[in-house]
């Protein structure tokens, strides 16, 4: 049973017309950016290496791992992917293995891949790719960054997926966010756990495979991007607190003509006590949030910096 | 993947295929179209379902594996019975004791959901069990996705088989090595995470000198960093027509959605 | 004369010399073993024939020097095989996969067709043109990539260990192939009864050097040298 890792994949009918097709405006300038960065850098190697790095995240998530309980999961890779391979080339292994596993094997839906891709792509990728390099710089460990990257690229995954459910009318922000993002807290030890594995095994038996010492080209672009992605997560998350609104989300779609679904003030959807266990829950999700933002921020600084020191990045 | 290309001959049920390319273009104005439908209208998912369950006969797709995969797929239906109580709307029933409310609006968006959801899981295992894999990656590729990009999803494809064999060999031997006597001590999840990381590890290194492998094997036939490919099959009138037909309803939709 | 090397050495990125100032000449049509224990430069050796390996020395292929100038020249004379057949067949039919080089070599659409088709009766898979190389068996696949190379219409077959792997029927097919084919042969292998067979003139390896070369018979028939060389 590996329902839980699934749930990252929305199937169709989740999520509207419209965030489905910004999903894929989305996913396809992050892939046409990736596309071109990698050319530079791989040449005529691109096809034949991305490829074949592709099947190795679409068969390294076949390699499952027993949780409790007897079920059992697997990691979703982007992190692993982005600090092996570098975020660009990270961003095409998982646009490859998503829209696979949506076309030909039904996990997550055609029209919804657009958003799939931008989830489990661009925001875990970046987000993940960011996390590593800012915890490697701060502990120098790369077990502990790698854990932490690998955390934070399936957490942030889980929040894209929970806002595009709200803008979609579908679920309420503020039941979605801490349903997914804490149910994926934990997943995410589990791929932090064998993320930093699989780096300790390959600093061990193939140093020569990692290769950190050599900045990519497109790193500081990637970086970037990987803040304004962030940051747009963080002001969408932000919203209901600058509006003093507990559902500013919903009311922002509705007013955008997204939703004519949510139509009537959140107070009434569930009795008192479930809002305030929910409220609380999603208010020291937001707080979580930004300390994320802080650190991407903090991260982009000290990128851009070593980039003046150093002119041959 | 469904049927080995080739191996039919070219007849007239081939003659009478349509083009991989609208196959798929039809399936996502389709998707596109059922998410467009107002909730308040469901007559129109019967239409819908019509459609499906029409070109699931013509196409002659396995219908055992139709539902099969759509009943994969059910675990989404499990998320989607949150959203009676989840939605705001007026109340048509309380559930005794912890007072949540079934509403009607939540109702209303659970049959939206979970008939959206099913339609599209139809479409999508249809169009994928009448087309085979390489058909349809050929098929991206000629409706604008990068070649570079169609090109690196079919290596993927191709060598999924390779490394999926190499993954099952190790997890084999995994499960080789770990049978533990009844009653004996449960292995950490952490000694299990180092154990399933040291595999992905291994694979990894095992990828990366296919890739090296790969790349010899492609510019010792010339293989110049390009993409370049034969079979430029021509759209029939049959294909523009579907697709005509596809495209006003999806439009028609989407005005009376929003406009 | 259709290959020449001269003084070739090659060393890998980690410091590995793999091959040591190796000179060999192949005249046309001529069929010739390259026998050493794993590890002796053999797969290296063939990867220099058509400049995917590049190393200190000259190698000349038909009369031309192989360098970055004429590479896609070079690389329609040598038909490089791979030893491990999934490294060759990268497409999804074989179709595909032996419509590949001559797509590459810029030729027109009916005379890739016509390519595939030969190549394809040349190791009698006429039939399997739209099968997927991951559903095939291992020999199968052999004789696929053997197809794959011999669609460029190349002037030199290099082998790198053909029937490694394969049953005895496969052997057969693959050993008949490569007696009937009329152009120069080179197979790298650890398989001496292939050798015996069907190629006449054998060139021994160690450690990157060429150690003995010469007719199959003499060298298989010098026990001692087998021995020293780690063969028998």
């Amino acid at each position: 049973m590996d329902l839980l890792p699934l749930a990252l994949h929305i199937p169709d009918g989740f999520l509207s017309a419209p965030v489905s097709l910004g999903g894929w405006v989305v996913a396809a300038s992050v892939t046409w950016l990736a596309l071109r960065h990698t050319r530079n850098q791989l040449g005529e190697k691109q096809a034949p290496l991305i490829g074949v790095l592709a099947a190795f995240i679409f068969a390294a998530q076949a390699i499952n791992f027993p949780i409790a309980g007897g079920t059992s999961g697997h990691i979703l890779g982007a992190a692993l992917a982005a600090i092996l391979v570098g975020p660009w080339a990270a961003i095409l292994l998982m646009s490859a293995v998503v829209s696979v596993q949506g076309l030909l094997f039904q996990d997550g839906g055609l029209l919804v891949m657009g958003c799939n891709l931008v989830n489990m792509g661009a925001f875990a990728v970046f987000a993940g790719y960011a996390a590593y390099t800012l915890a490697l710089k701060i502990t120098r460990r790369r077990g502990t960054a790698a854990f932490v990257g690998a955390w934070l690229s399936v957490e942030i995954s889980a929040a894209a997926t929970a806002v595009e459910l709200s803008l979609s009318g579908t679920f309420p922000l503020k039941i979605s966010l801490p349903a997914l993002t804490g149910v994926y807290a934990l997943v995410g030890i589990g791929e932090g756990l064998v993320t930093a594995a699989a780096l300790s095994l390959l600093r061990s038996a193939r140093p020569d495979v990692l290769r950190d010492d050599l900045p990519l080209p497109g790193r500081t672009s990637a970086s970037l991007l990987t803040a304004g992605m962030t940051g747009t997560l963080m002001l969408i998350l932000l919203a209901p607190l600058a509006s003093a609104n507990p559902d500013g989300l919903e009311s922002v779609a509705r007013n955008a003509g997204f939703s004519h679904l949510a139509q009537a003030p959140a107070i009434q959807v569930m009795s008192g006590y479930c809002v305030q266990w929910l409220g609380s829950t999603f208010y020291s999700v937001i707080i979580a949030m930004i300390a994320g933002a802080v650190a991407v921020a903090a991260l982009v600084s000290v990128v851009s910096h070593r980039r003046i020191r150093r002119p041959g990045d | 993947m469904g049927a080995v290309p080739g191996k039919s001959p070219r007849s007239r049920s081939e003659a009478r295929r349509l083009d991989p390319r609208t196959r798929l273009l039809l399936t996502l104005l389709f998707i596109l179209s059922i998410n467009l439908v107002p909730v308040s209208e469901f007559w129109l998912y019967g239409v819908a379902l019509v459609i499906v369950w029409g070109s699931i006969l013509v196409s002659r797709a396995p219908l055992v594996k139709i539902w099969m995969r759509t009943l994969a797929a059910l675990p989404f239906v499990m998320a989607a019975l949150a959203l009676p109580f989840t939605t705001p709307g007026p109340a048509v029933w309380t559930v005794p004791g912890i007072g949540w409310q079934l509403s009607r609006n939540g109702l209303e968006l659970f049959g939206a959901v979970l008939a959206r959801f099913l339609l599209a899981v139809q479409a999508a295992v249809t169009l994928a069990s009448v087309t085979p894999a390489h058909e349809l990656f050929q098929a991206l590729g000629r409706i604008g996705v990068p070649t570079a990009l169609v090109a690196i999803i079919g290596l993927m494809y191709r060598y999924l088989s390779v490394l999926g064999d190499d993954a099952a060999r190790m997890l084999r031997a995994r499960s080789a090595r770990t049978s533990r006597a009844p009653g004996g001590k449960r292995p950490s999840l952490l000694w299990q995470t180092r154990v399933a990381g040291s595999m992905i590890g291994s694979l990894f290194v095992r990828a990366v000198a296919r890739g090296d492998r790969l790349h010899m094997a492609m510019r010792s036939r010339g293989f110049d960093g390009t993409v370049r490919t034969l079979n430029k099959r021509r759209l029939h009138w049959i294909d523009w027509a579907m697709l005509s037909v596809a495209g006003v309803a999806a439009l028609w939709m989407f005005y009376w959605r929003f406009i | 004369m259709v290959l020449e090397i001269r003084n070739l050495s090659f060393s890998y990125e980690d410091g590995l010399e793999a091959l040591r100032d190796v000179s060999l000449r192949v005249g046309d049509g001529e069929k010739v073993a390259i026998v050493g224990a794993n590890g002796a430069g053999k797969s290296t050796l063939l990867l220099h024939l058509n400049g995917v390996l590049e190393g200190t020395g000259q190698v000349f292929v038909g009369g031309r020097r192989v360098q970055p100038a004429n590479l896609m020249e070079i690389r329609r004379s040598v038909g490089l095989v791979f030893q491990d057949p999934d490294d060759q067949l990268f497409s999804s039919t074989v179709f595909e996969d032996v419509a590949f080089g001559p797509l590459y070599m810029g030729l027109p659409e009916e005379k890739v067709r016509e390519r595939v088709e030969a190549a394809l009766r040349a190791v009698g898979m006429q039939r399997m043109a739209g099968r997927a190389p991951h559903r095939m068996s291992l020999g199968e696949k052999k004789l696929a990539a053997v197809a794959t190379v011999l669609s460029m219409d190349p002037r030199i077959l290099a082998l790198d260990e053909p029937t490694s792997g394969l049953d005895a029927r496969a052997t057969r097919r693959i050993t008949r192939l490569l007696a009937g084919l009329d152009l120069a042969v080179l197979v790298a292998t650890h398989d001496l009864s292939l050798v015996r067979e069907i190629l006449p003139r054998t060139i021994v390896m160690d450690r990157g050097e060429i150690v003995a070369d010469g007719s199959t018979e003499r060298i298989l028939a010098d026990r001692p040298l087998l021995v020293r060389h780690g063969l028998v």
